[in-house]
């Protein structure tokens, strides 16, 4: 089914303006969509009338889909009564609080989730990485839930992790990660091999064993700090490199790089860069990895909300441009040109405009995936935050703010 | 003299503890608002009165800082300049400030209306005060603060941006003084006029001179800026102006060393001098030692959007919920306790969850919230549903 979306705002370029200040400049664009693809891209009026629905966006500036890298939505508490956080003394008292938690939230799963991915596509994410608990308190339930939940929504594409949060060899979850892979999971997770399952070796090992049986791909929480992070960076490199896993693998948080000297950070981004390993980062206040290093020497950097309100935490908004934005606000970065760039941190690198203002999206034959808003370009959007108007996946609209 | 009923209002009552969790009470009953105070709180059925509908009742907000004046807000977007520093910014408003003028009266009013409707009832609000722009700011601001006093309260900083020595500001401060401008601003007496004491006397003497407190925005880093703030509070005591201080930013009391930090705080604390912080995570001012030590903490915005900065938001509930985040306060006391920074102090339940908000004679400035208690409003951002101040409706969503 052809559709054309009329008056739609696009950045074409940027311009120098006053105080040695740039602007980005925008047109307003007619572009024709069918089987989910752009297939016509022109200046509005200027398309000729090949018939199909028309949709008039009345000068909406259309941004790239948004991507949650690293969300957890089977633990949120979302739609139950409010839940502060309990104080814990250590990491093993937060996981025995989250056990009982799994257990007894074990069949509000698929409702819960339901409402995590409403917000994230409200706030324009039709792309993301959940994280999924799979342990002996939740056993499958948590994938069960959060597949179902993620199935009955139409335009929202998403790979899942298996992710053993209470340690894969603490908590001997090998065989459940196993089931988990049978069941649709996609990539095997993994969480402090020294922190938690107190063997690096052993730990990181038994991961890639998994991820080999099934050919699949792994992304490992480390939030461990320093050298032993370093580490452990180090021996999951050894492994990608044994098994030839280019591009299979992802380290999430990955806390240890802000404690790398300029050395042993070029060196281990050199080893990223080469083994195609990415590092998705949730982009804490108090624990900024260094991701304009990262980009800089080759490491593909994403973002993601990580938890959004569970017995981690209360917070969460679901919206991972909010990141985007605290990552200018923390490095200073209020220029049109270094906010527009940054966007790319929640679009899997996707920008309207590359540095120098090149169109370089969206282009024809790219898949018809928008977000629309009320504003004038990427820089304002990222540092703004304005409502996210409509959202277009696959060509079809699969959110519309009605507020 | 007004009266009447808010009926089934959400109010705090305590906190219930179990299993190591705490969870907050609340209650459903009535409260009387006579003139501008409340008057009785009662269970039983009033008869008639305005339904609040289960909506929680809380203290409304203070802005601490925030400038009014040169602003985008409202207007085109803009980006900032890259890779300016503050004077390259001093600089730029040379041009900008008579360029904004025109524009201000409309910006202005934005700025006040989004945070009306963002639950203040008091604003602390900053303007430029230089040879460029002269008081022609500060009058427009007055002006149009002026026209808002049946829907909040607000003191006006004239603030000498471009240093009060350094660009001989001191006629144009003195002259927004005979304006009547609520307070003498100040700014980083070293690193902008290079002459601490004199700066800093100079500010203290307007002050006296006029009876009016001192609010002193504080950028220099380190030793530095706590060089400045001892200075300002051996000025505060040899002037006795006690409780009439605010340091702004105040970024020094970030990665401070403890002794120093214990000894700062303890002066602060002493001669009631409010630091006032806009809370920049990254490097963040240790905010509840701060507090525990004694010394008032306020939250300000510090600029929306202007030629310094892009992303301000005027949302204090936001602004709140990221100070618990960034403290790591999220059980439900923590939590609760947090609003206190946005009210002057004031919260509905203390630490121990004792109630001590509203009592009969509090002023009746408060806010409806969509939320079951203080700590689901900072860590969930629930919307406010409607904002009174003395006693009236000034807002409702
Ligand atoms: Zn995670
Ligand atoms: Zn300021």
């Amino acid at each position: 089914m052809r559709k054309v979306l009329k008056n739609v705002r696009l950045e074409t370029g940027f311009q120098e303006a006053d105080l040695g200040r740039v602007e980005t400049i925008t047109a307003l664009f007619d572009i024709t969509v069918e089987g989910g693809r752009i297939i016509g891209l022109q200046l509005a009026g200027y398309a000729e009338n090949e018939g199909g629905a028309v949709l008039d966006l009345g000068g909406m500036l259309a941004l790239p889909r948004l991507v949650d890298s690293h969300v957890h939505i089977d633990k949120t508490y979302l739609t139950m009564d409010f839940h502060s956080t309990q104080p814990t003394k250590n990491i093993e008292e937060r996981l025995e609080l989250e056990a009982k938690d799994l257990i007894k939230m074990r069949d509000s799963v698929e409702t819960r989730s339901r409402a995590a991915i409403e917000l994230l596509l409200a706030k324009g994410t039709t792309k993301l990485r959940h994280h999924v608990n799979v342990d002996p308190y939740c056993e499958l339930k948590n994938l069960e839930g959060s597949l179902a939940a993620l199935r009955s929504f139409k335009g929202i594409d998403f790979e899942t992790v298996a992710f053993p949060q209470h340690g894969l060899l603490r908590k001997q979850c090998q065989p459940l990660l196993r089931e988990a892979m049978k069941m649709g999971a996609d990539l095997i997770g993994g969480i402090d091999p020294g922190g938690l399952d107190k063997d690096v070796e052993g730990s990181l090992k038994a991961t890639f064993d998994l991820a080999n049986e099934f050919g699949a791909g792994i992304d490992m929480h480390l939030h461990e700090r320093g050298a032993v992070g370093l580490y452990t960076m180090e021996r999951l490199c050894d492994l990608a490199q044994a098994r030839d896993m280019r591009g299979m693998i992802t380290i999430s948080h990955g806390f240890a790089l802000m404690d790398a000297n300029p050395a042993q950070l070029e060196a281990m981004a050199g080893r990223f860069r080469d083994l195609g390993i990415g590092i998705t980062s949730t982009y804490p206040p108090d624990r900024r990895i260094p991701v304009e290093q990262l980009k800089r020497l080759g490491v593909p950097v994403k973002f993601g909300c990580d938890g959004i309100y569970d017995s981690w935490g209360p917070f969460g908004t679901g919206d991972v441009l909010e990141k985007v934005k605290f990552y200018c606000m923390f490095n200073k970065l209020s220029d049109e040109i270094s906010l527009a760039q940054a966007l790319g941190l929640a679009t899997e690198g996707v920008t309207p405009l590359d540095e120098q203002g090149r169109r370089l999206w969206p282009k024809l034959g790219d898949p018809a995936d928008f977000v629309f808003l009320r504003a004038s370009c990427s820089a304002e959007v990222v540092a703004r935050l304005p409502q996210r108007e409509a959202v277009m996946s696959g060509g079809t609209m699969v959110y519309q703010n009605v507020k | 003299m007004q009266a009447y009923w808010l009926k089934n209002v959400r109010l705090e009552k305590g906190h219930k503890k179990n299993e190591g969790a705490v969870k907050t009470e609340t209650e459903i009953t009535n409260i009387k608002i006579v003139g501008d105070k409340f008057s009785e709180i009662s269970a039983s059925d009033p008869g008639e009165g305005i339904d609040c509908k289960g909506q929680l009742l809380l203290p409304s907000l203070r802005e601490s800082h925030i400038h009014i004046d040169k602003t985008y807000f409202g207007g085109p977007w803009m980006s900032c300049a890259k890779g300016k520093d503050l004077f390259g910014r001093l600089e730029e408003e040379k041009t900008l400030l008579p360029e904004l003028l025109p524009a201000m009266p409309e910006r202005t009013r934005k700025i006040i209306e989004l945070l009306i409707g963002k639950g203040h009832t008091h604003i602390q609000a900053q303007c430029n005060v230089d040879p460029i722009i002269g008081t022609q700011n500060y009058r427009c601001a007055k002006e149009i603060l002026e026209t808002y006093t049946d829907k909040l309260t607000y003191q006006l900083v004239a603030f000498p941006q471009h240093g009060l020595l350094r660009s001989n500001s001191l006629p144009y401060m003195r002259q927004a003084m005979e304006e009547g401008a609520d307070v003498v601003g100040g700014v980083d007496p070293g690193l902008l006029d290079k002459d601490v004491k004199n700066s800093l006397r100079a500010t203290f003497q307007l002050a006296a001179e006029y009876d009016r407190p001192v609010d002193i925005h504080l950028h220099e880093q380190n030793s530095l800026g706590l060089y400045s703030m001892n200075r300002i509070c051996d000025m505060t005591e040899e002037y006795g102006w006690q409780g009439r201080v605010t340091i702004g930013s105040a970024v020094a009391l970030s990665g401070i060393d403890p002794g120093s930090l214990q000894a700062i705080s303890r002066r602060l604390s002493q001669l009631d001098i409010t630091i006032s912080s806009s809370v920049a995570l990254e490097s963040p001012i240790p905010i509840p030692y701060l507090d525990q030590a004694g010394v008032r903490v306020a939250l300000g915005h510090d600029s929306l959007i202007d030629h310094f900065s892009c992303f301000g938001t005027g949302d204090t509930i936001e602004k709140l919920c990221n100070v618990a985040s960034c403290f790591k306060m999220t059980d439900e006391v923590s939590l609760g306790q947090v609003m206190k920074y946005a009210t002057g102090g004031i919260t509905p339940l203390d630490a121990d969850g004792n109630r001590r908000w509203p009592t009969s004679d509090d002023t009746a400035s408060f806010m409806l919230v969509d939320a079951s208690s203080s700590a689901e409003l900072i860590a969930r951002r629930k919307p406010i549903t409607a904002l009174y101040f003395k006693g009236r409706c000034v807002f409702h969503a």
